[in-house]
């Protein structure tokens, strides 16, 4: 009988170990999305590989800083690229870099890990439909954070709005986004517990 | 007064949960909201909910195949990092007084020196057991190097000798080593923001001695590393030019970005 594939909390450990076959592993296994990601915020090949070749070089420097027990390795993966993504996009527009450094993407792994939650019974379809049931502001103006790497002062800026009414949409199309994705899905034998472990 | 200027505050500060979670906030607003968030448990817990909304943003693209010579310069990278990183006596940087001035000239005719890391183009064009071999040789190479520097810990065989990179006025940001392996007879270059090239453009590097300038391969990033086997003492200076890709050219004909004195 085959061993079973190796896990992502396993792999990671392997990572800290200085085992870069480990590495390529998760590469192997998220590159797909991970790609996708700095595509869709690049917009061109050439940048996009550049984002997700420097961010698997901080995973494998930083793997030792990873913890298992605070969160998933696919959430804290994907974190960095598109930080990396964001922020190569920005120095390409000649803005500031983005504000978040690896220091606080090492906090942000207080969160659980959504993905492995949602594996199997929402997967990205479910996530489309919740985001596309989002007021159409508060859709665009998380798109306009997230994909453009823009502040809250530049979208305010960008579409004419009082600096209040950008904050509000954000924080509130996150809150509702997060409460759509807490329901149990269609045919999901169980709720999602993303207070889990927080 | 002082509870109403707090209580205003805080409502600040929660307000901009939402733009912190998405990073999309100043330097100052973000320590501002850390401070807040090191005081206030109940935002603590808004701000991990939000966290986990925006880690399934993306669940929102389409995921893409990447380019198959990616895996390979992560793994390249990735060698390269772990023998750079091994702890090695550093030597003085040396620099040039002055930069020199390329010239053009015929490709000479001994074998020309390794080129280990190629630009994604060309591996799309290479077949697929020349790109294999390069792949292998690209690996073995970081390999060998890596091994070479635990093996100078062991040993106490002469460590890597260190050069810096000074960049030309045609790329005043650049920055970067060259490690040299004499027992390899191995460079290794790590190179820092060099110009953002136009497309269809590479980055050259060159092996000179006297008047003649051997190609010893190309690379497509600002901040790459690259290896190229070769002996230091049959040359001069290495430089990196700017030329047409996906291969490079024979004879340079770009401006120079940065060199190294060997």
């Amino acid at each position: 009988m085959a061993d079973p594939e190796p896990g992502d909390d396993q792999l990671i450990a392997a990572v800290a170990r200085g085992d870069h076959q480990a590495l390529l592993a998760l590469y192997d296994r998220h590159g797909r999305v991970a790609y996708g990601l700095a595509y869709r915020i690049l917009g061109e090949a050439g940048a996009a590989e550049e984002a997700v070749q420097d961010a698997l070089l901080r995973v494998w420097r930083r793997g030792s800083t990873f913890d298992p027990a605070r969160g998933g390795v696919r959430s804290w993966l994907l974190t960095i690229v598109h930080h990396c993504a964001i922020d190569l996009h920005r120095r390409r527009a000649g803005a500031p870099p983005v504000v978040a450094g690896l220091d606080e993407i090492a906090d942000r792994q207080a969160v659980p890990d959504a993905w492995s939650e949602i594996s199997g019974q929402m997967e990205q379809d479910r996530v489309r439909s919740a985001v596309s049931t989002l007021p159409g502001d508060q859709r665009r103006a998380i798109e306009m954070a997230y994909f453009d790497g823009l502040t809250h002062r530049e979208i305010a800026e960008r579409d004419g709005l009082p600096l209040g009414t950008v904050k509000g949409r954000l924080r509130l199309g996150l809150r509702r986004l997060r409460g759509l994705l807490a329901e149990p899905g269609p045919g999901s034998e169980r709720s999602v517990e993303f207070n889990r472990g927080a | 007064m002082e509870p109403k200027l707090n209580a205003l505050r805080d409502a600040e500060m929660r307000d901009l949960l939402g733009a912190y979670a998405l990073g999309a906030v100043s330097d100052e607003e973000a320590a501002a909201v850390r401070a807040f968030l090191a005081t206030n448990p109940e935002s603590r817990a808004e701000i991990v909910e939000l966290w986990a909304a925006v880690d399934l943003l993306p669940a929102l693209v389409v995921p893409m195949e990447p380019p198959p010579g990616l895996r390979d310069r992560i793994a390249a990278a990735v060698l390269a990092d772990a023998a750079a990183s091994s702890p090695v006596p550093t030597v003085e940087p040396v620099r040039l007084p002055s930069q020199p001035t390329m010239q053009v000239l015929p490709p000479v005719a001994e074998p020309l020196p390794a080129p280990i890391q190629r630009p994604a183009s060309f591996w799309s064009r290479a077949t697929p057991w020349v790109a294999a071999a390069a792949a292998l040789l690209l690996i073995t190479a970081g390999l060998l190097y890596w091994n070479l520097q635990l093996r100078n810990q062991i040993e106490s065989t002469p460590p890597p000798e260190v050069i810096a990179l000074a960049p030309t006025d045609a790329a005043p940001g650049a920055s970067g080593e060259v490690h040299y392996s004499p027992d390899q007879q191995l460079f290794l270059l790590d190179v820092k923001n060099l110009p953002p090239l136009k497309e269809g453009q590479v980055y050259e590097v060159w092996l000179i001695k006297g008047k003649e300038a051997k190609p010893a391969g190309v690379f497509d990033q600002p901040t790459d590393q690259h290896a190229i086997v070769a002996d230091r003492s049959r040359y001069d200076l290495l430089a990196i030019t700017v030329e047409p890709g996906p291969l490079g050219t024979e004879v340079a004909t770009g401006e120079i970005v940065a060199t190294a004195p060997l």
